[in-house]
């Protein structure tokens, strides 16, 4: 506890924390209607996305890599996810195939055109995100903050809408809701959910912030609202967790989330054998 | 009725942990060299700290002197960092994903560090430039993955550089930025090399 406190007077640390707290609790609102709606690795695609737009970025030499990655990651989650449950190419497939474009582009402008003296390393930090949380800039930090309260803002506002999107997109449409509308307004959140995120966790293990908490309030609930609440909860336990645990024993931080996340899935699914199933 | 309730009430939720951050450290968003004057180092934090905890001890150790045995049974002796007095920034005490991180910000706010001394250690790093025929020595680090490493120059007084078979150093030195050849670079100044 004495280490943990004196490594709280690092600013950083606190700034890690306090990002860490906010993109953790977005991804894991938007994250059940994801897993409900069958899009469970849209942050994989999207992060993907993300990683080829920073590379465009990168070669651009832009100070400011947000300019170029958010719009483009807001783009692809707008074609992935607008056209709902009626499209010719399914959402895991359209899923995979912008995927691993946006993974091989990017990775192939980086080495043609890269100016990075250590490509390697900045493929992987960016992939695997082990330090990107402590190395955030004070910008950085408060548009984090800024973005993380707006998504916290429109998913309150729209929580009913979001709702009966999720369970039944046709009848939605039929009483009259403007479903693309929404299904514009998710994949814009997502889209920016999924780039605060990258900092967090990386691009390869996105998928985890979205799926994990919410699969894990399915063990143990029933009902939308409170799966949702109790899946906000779990995430920003975890995160924080897994940020305090890195610190402390030096672990990378992407990964020693997610792996607390795992330990909080098994957890509640034992809970969920001992008390017989979900408790609506 | 709820959600009208509920927003407020998470927007607040939400203020919490950011006004949290307004320390003494970093209460300044206008001027950096602001923020460099208020915020404390990390020795004097951690001096402080040390001279309280030094004050309790002492009562704490005639306590001890009586139940030796059961401490050294029990080994219930808090762990806590025990960064070198004679630095001001003591990175050898701190774990891997630290260290790298504080490093990273050596190199994005070097204004922040200019003038402390610095421990720090890691893989030693030779590097001659046949260009202009200088000689760069390094204390480098790498993050908790082991793809992304970073170090600092670090320029010997005695200039008694060892040899480029040594793996590992530790190195005290004060930290300062020169110009070559237009760009800025961060070194440790007149350093010296300790076991």
């Amino acid at each position: 506890m004495k280490i943990l406190f004196e490594y709280m007077q690092y600013p950083f640390v606190r700034y890690a924390l306090i990002v860490g707290t906010l993109v953790a609790l977005c991804s894991s609102l938007l994250g059940v209607t994801l897993v409900l709606k069958r899009f469970s690795f849209i942050g994989d695609g999207l992060s993907h996305v993300a990683f080829g737009a920073i590379a465009i970025a990168s070669v651009f030499n832009l100070t400011n890599k947000m300019v170029l990655v958010l719009p483009i990651t807001i783009i692809s989650a707008i074609l992935l996810l607008r056209t709902g449950q009626n499209t010719k190419i399914k959402g895991d497939a359209a899923i995979a195939m912008i995927s691993v474009g946006a993974l091989a582009f990017g990775y192939l402008l980086m080495n043609i055109f890269g100016t990075s003296s250590n490509l390697s390393g900045d493929v992987c930090s960016t992939l695997f995100g082990s330090t990107s949380i402590l190395t955030l800039t004070r910008f950085e930090m408060w548009l984090s903050i800024v973005l993380s309260a707006l998504v916290v803002i429109l998913f309150i506002l729209f929580y009913n809408k979001l709702f009966a999107i999720t369970f039944d997109e046709n009848f939605s449409r039929a009483i009259g809701t403007n479903v693309n509308a929404y299904n514009l307004l998710i994949a814009t959140v997502i889209a920016i959910i999924i780039v605060l995120a990258m900092n967090l966790v990386g691009s390869l293990l996105i998928s985890a912030l979205i799926i994990f908490p919410a699969l894990t309030a399915m063990r143990l609930f029933g009902s939308f609202k409170k799966v949702t609440i109790f899946s906000a909860f779990i995430s920003v336990i975890c995160a924080v967790a897994g940020i305090l645990v890195s610190i402390l024993a030096g672990t990378p931080v992407g990964s020693t989330i997610v792996a607390t996340q795992v330990v909080a899935f098994a957890v509640c699914y034992l809970i969920s054998g001992f008390l017989g199933g979900v408790r609506t | 009725m709820k959600k009208i309730l509920l927003l407020p009430c998470l927007i607040l939720l939400m203020l919490i942990p950011i006004s949290a951050c307004k320390s003494n450290a970093d209460k300044s968003l206008i001027s950096k060299s602001v923020a460099v004057q208020s915020a404390p180092s990390v020795k004097q934090v951690l001096e402080e700290k040390t001279s309280q905890s030094t004050a309790a001890s002492t009562n704490e150790e005639s306590e001890n002197e009586n139940n030796t045995n059961a401490t050294n049974e029990d080994n219930t002796e808090s762990v806590e960092l025990k960064p070198d007095p004679s630095v001001d920034v003591d990175i050898t005490v701190l774990s891997a994903t630290m260290v790298y991180s504080e490093v990273y910000q050596m190199m994005y706010y070097p204004e922040n560090y200019i003038g402390k001394t610095i421990k720090m250690d890691g893989l030693y790093d030779h590097y001659h430039d046949d260009n202009s025929g200088n000689d760069y020595y390094a204390c480098i680090i790498q993050d908790a993955t082991a793809c992304c490493a970073q170090g600092i120059e670090f320029q010997l007084s005695d200039g008694n550089y060892p040899a480029d078979t040594e793996d590992f150093v530790t190195v005290i030195g004060t930290f300062k930025t020169y110009e070559e050849n237009g760009t800025t670079y961060c070194t440790l100044a007149d350093a010296k090399l300790v076991k």
